[in-house]
């Protein structure tokens, strides 16, 4: 009894500084004197022709020329008596006069600088002036295209509304911010078109968005791992992007969006598996070649999984499966090899991981030196050595090369990982062992969901409708609907009867 | 999450601690078997020889012969297995070869082991020597390994030349249907090893065979040539090849006797190849047609009268009669089959005569 006791007293203990500290924070002067504790937090005494102002501001995110250019010498000849007259005089937008510690503190450290009267005055003037150090607009990098838009968003989510929002210029098109992050403070938006989104979607974007409890947020990929549906998934099951046309076109299908400040990559969802293997370029050539490369993109990821370890599989235990023109280059290949093919397998492999490591933390130009050091040096050193046969090698090696078709790179890095487990198995059971490992692999996506709607979706549970746009593309005429797995509110995109009408040449 | 580690665990600790994991057999680290033949010895003793191909880093091949003597086909690789480097490994073996001796005594026991094996395929050719089986696989066959050499020679001959389609399996299948009976192309061994002809089996015994000039037509009568080759000559400078050769069969059986008359019709249809005569004009090449068909007619029926007097049925017409015939009666066929009237009628059609001019 006596334990709780003591601890239920310094709980109380501890309650009560906390309200004297929250308390002391309620007193403008303690704000004040906290801020000054910065060196990079001006509080000054302006003197004008007739008057004197008290100014307060960071310097570090506000913008002096404000101050100079629209503050100073509007105020230069007059005479200051009340902070309305002042805020009259200003042509600053949105200045408000407020005497709430609260929203002052909020607003200071938000790039906005106050004027009081006097020191001892509790109302002020809040004015914003922040300093806009942002990066322009380049090309995207990772989901690079050779045709079609060349713009990428950047760490503004001002920017990057900006972005989206001209290229949806409609009163439908919602955005909603949140604060998350107890020290970062990061701004989150979460975007979507209104009357035409499924609204479940939404609040549990929403909920989960609000419920976040973190301390700060760097990147929209802390928010991917936090408000997924299975955070321990090695699948992604929030589709990131950097091109404001794949943003856009995903929210006309009725798709959520969730933007973080300071993060050059948006989040869309829900989304589904074939969704990652198609890149945004596809909707840019004709459906054909569009279809042709997307299937050749699935069959290379199916490839780049399963290949080493069929390899090895085969070779360990079922000979009978090798065609019997193979055997002479196999055997020849592997006759100076002294490991079994699981080592020679995961040597390569890890080879190759190296690579792709060492060539992605170096800088572009020496991360090329690299890539043809390893590629080249070590692939032929290790065959000539007879560390490893060339046959796996030329297997490795196309391998990786198929594994970077993926188009989202975060999928890549799952693909680059997944293979893993299906080598060891295969080792040990062989065949069989692959089977078991693609069964786990397919339950574990069967269960996945994104935002609640079910990963695997036109696949299973089979939506024919939703094929049309998954591994194969078929043509925006044949596209009129929106997708079944997102439960659109209005599922008609555009007329079928109007987009799919031959125009005579006269009309 | 926590189940399926549980279920992995479990799975590594049931075949690692049992140690009953799979046994490896690395494709390096084993002796593939490519050929292997049998021979009949003195007092039931069945000769074995095996060929292991090793595949050196030039991408040269060499083969290597065993040879090993017993009662049993096991017994036999249980003694080679004392002789070779690596384990022996039967799952890529290409044919299957048995001399004409042993072959009459009969091939069921030792077929069976293979098929029981489910590493070997169904698809492995069987064949039977004329000589030694054992000279055949010990001869040289350029840098060829004998067992691929040989195999490939027999597959080339069913795809492109005149042998008939066996292995293991269609033998298998045509041993145990009612009505029919097996054969398997017959290898000639003399300066060189030739595939070019067939042996007849009656149940899995070899009787007889078919001899080199009238294996086309055999193939003909089963109904599978597809690109065959066949020339003809009748008189001294008179003389004729077609080729590209596709037959139709089509068996007929009348039943309103008390002994069902059979006729085979076969529409073959072929282009001229070769010619020494009159020039293609139509007229000649009707003419040829008729002379073509005379000369196979003839050969169908020498055929046809071999299979009835050593009463052997490879082509399935009791098969086929038995479609036809409720109570199929396998003894009466037996019976029935050497004094039935069977008529071959071909028609042979020369599609294309070429251009020459």
């Amino acid at each position: 009894m006596k334990l709780f006791r003591s601890k239920k007293d310094k709980w109380n203990k501890k309650v009560s500084k906390l309200m004297k500290q929250s308390k002391k924070m309620d007193d403008l002067q303690a704000l004040l004197e906290a801020c000054q504790e910065s060196n990079d937090f001006f509080h000054y005494e302006h003197t004008f022709e007739n008057d004197t102002l008290w100014i307060s501001y960071y310097k570090s995110i506000v913008d002096a020329d404000v101050l100079h250019k629209a503050v100073f010498p509007y105020l230069e000849k007059e005479s200051l008596n009340s902070l309305e007259k002042v805020q009259s005089l200003i042509p600053v937008e949105k200045t408000i006069i407020t005497s709430n510690v609260k929203d002052i503190e909020k607003n200071l450290l938000n790039g906005h600088m106050i004027i009081r009267l006097n020191d001892q005055e509790k109302k002020c003037l809040v004015v914003n002036a922040p300093v806009k150090k942002e990066r322009s607009i380049s090309p995207p990098e990772v989901e690079f295209s050779v045709v079609g838009p060349k713009e990428a968003f950047v760490e503004s989510i001002d920017t990057n509304l900006n972005l989206l929002r001209v290229r949806l210029p409609i009163k439908e098109l919602k955005v909603k911010e949140f604060t998350i992050g107890k020290l970062s403070k990061t701004k989150v938006a979460i975007i979507y078109i209104a009357g035409l989104t499924n609204e479940e979607n939404v609040n549990t974007v929403k909920q989960r968005v609000k419920e976040v409890e973190i301390d700060q947020v760097i990147d929209s990929s802390y928010l991917t791992q936090i408000i997924s549906d299975n955070p321990k998934s090695l699948f992604p099951q929030l589709l990131d992007t950097e091109r404001p046309d794949r943003a856009a076109a995903v929210l006309a299908e009725g798709k959520v969006v969730v933007m973080v400040n300071g993060s050059p990559h948006v989040l869309i969802g829900p989304t589904n598996l074939t969704e990652f293997f198609g890149a945004f370029e596809d909707y840019f050539l004709n459906p054909i070649l569009a279809s042709a490369f997307r299937i050749i993109r699935f069959f290379a990821v199916i490839f780049s999984i399963l290949v080493t370890p069929i390899y090895v599989a085969v070779l360990t235990y079922h000979y009978e499966l090798i065609p019997s023109d193979l055997f002479g280059t196999l055997i020849s290949s592997r006759e100076v090899v002294p490991l079994p093919p699981i080592l020679e397998a995961i040597i390569l492999e890890l080879t190759i991981e190296l690579l792709r490591e060492a060539g992605a933390r170096l800088p572009t130009k020496v991360g090329q030196t690299i890539g043809i050091v390893g590629g080249i040096v070590i692939g032929t050193a290790s065959v000539e050595a007879g560390l490893t046969s060339n046959v796996l090698l030329i297997i490795i090696a196309l391998a990786a090369l198929a594994s970077f078709t993926t188009p989202v790179y975060q999928m890549g890095n799952t693909i680059r990982l997944i293979r893993f487990p299906f080598l060891i198995l295969a080792y040990m059971f062989g065949m069989v062992g692959v089977v078991i490992c693609f069964c786990f692999m397919l339950a574990h996506l069967l269960r996945l969901t994104s935002l609640g709607r079910p990963f695997l979706e036109p696949l299973y549970p089979p939506r024919l409708k939703d094929l049309k746009d998954s591994i194969i593309r078929f043509p925006f005429s044949w596209n009129t609907k929106r997708p079944i797995q997102l439960q659109t509110q209005d599922t008609v995109r555009y007329s079928k009867k109007k987009a799919r009408k031959k125009k005579d040449i006269d009309e | 999450m926590r189940r399926i580690f549980m279920l992995l665990a479990a799975l590594i600790f049931l075949f690692g601690i049992s140690g009953c994991g799979l046994r490896k057999q690395i494709i390096d680290d084993i002796s593939l078997i490519s050929a292997t033949g049998f021979d009949a010895g003195e007092e039931g003793v069945i000769m074995g020889t095996i060929t292991v191909p090793r595949f050196t880093k030039d991408q040269q091949t060499q083969t290597h012969v065993f040879k090993a003597e017993s009662h049993t086909i096991q017994r036999n690789f249980v003694k080679i297995e004392t002789q070779v480097q690596r384990p022996l490994a039967i799952g890529k073996i290409d044919v299957i070869l048995f001399n004409e001796e042993l072959a009459s005594k009969g091939i069921k026991d030792i077929k069976d082991l293979f098929v029981r094996d489910p590493s070997v395929g169904s698809r492995v050719k069987m064949a039977v020597v004329e000589g030694s089986s054992n000279d055949v696989l010990t001869r040289e066959y350029w840098d060829q390994d004998a067992g691929i050499y040989v195999s490939s020679m027999i597959e080339q001959g069913v795809d492109r030349g005149n042998l008939p389609d066996a292995n293991i399996h269609i033998f298998t299948y045509a041993l145990y249907s009612r009505g029919q009976d097996p054969y398997l192309p017959l290898l000639s061994v003399g300066e060189m090893v030739k595939a070019n002809k067939v042996a007849l089996f009656k149940e899995d015994r070899y009787v007889g065979k078919i001899p080199e000039h009238l294996v086309f037509a055999f193939k003909l009568l089963l109904g599978e040539v597809n690109g065959g080759e066949f020339s003809l000559r009748e008189e001294e400078d008179y003389y004729a090849a077609i080729a590209n050769v596709t037959v139709k069969r089509k068996i007929k059986m009348d039943r309103t006797q008390q002994q069902p008359k059979i006729t085979i019709e076969l529409n073959v249809e072929s282009s001229l190849r070769e010619f020494k005569g009159e020039d293609t004009k139509p007229k000649v090449v009707a003419d040829l047609e008729k002379k073509f068909e005379r000369t196979l007619t003839k050969q169908c029926e020498e055929i046809i009268k071999q299979l009835q007097e050593l009463n052997v049925d490879p082509i399935g017409l009791g098969s086929f009669y038995r479609s036809k015939e409720r109570n199929f009666n396998e003894k009466e066929w037996d019976a029935m089959y050497p004094d039935l009237e069977i008529k071959p009628k071909i028609n042979v059609k020369i599609m294309e005569v070429g251009i020459r001019k």
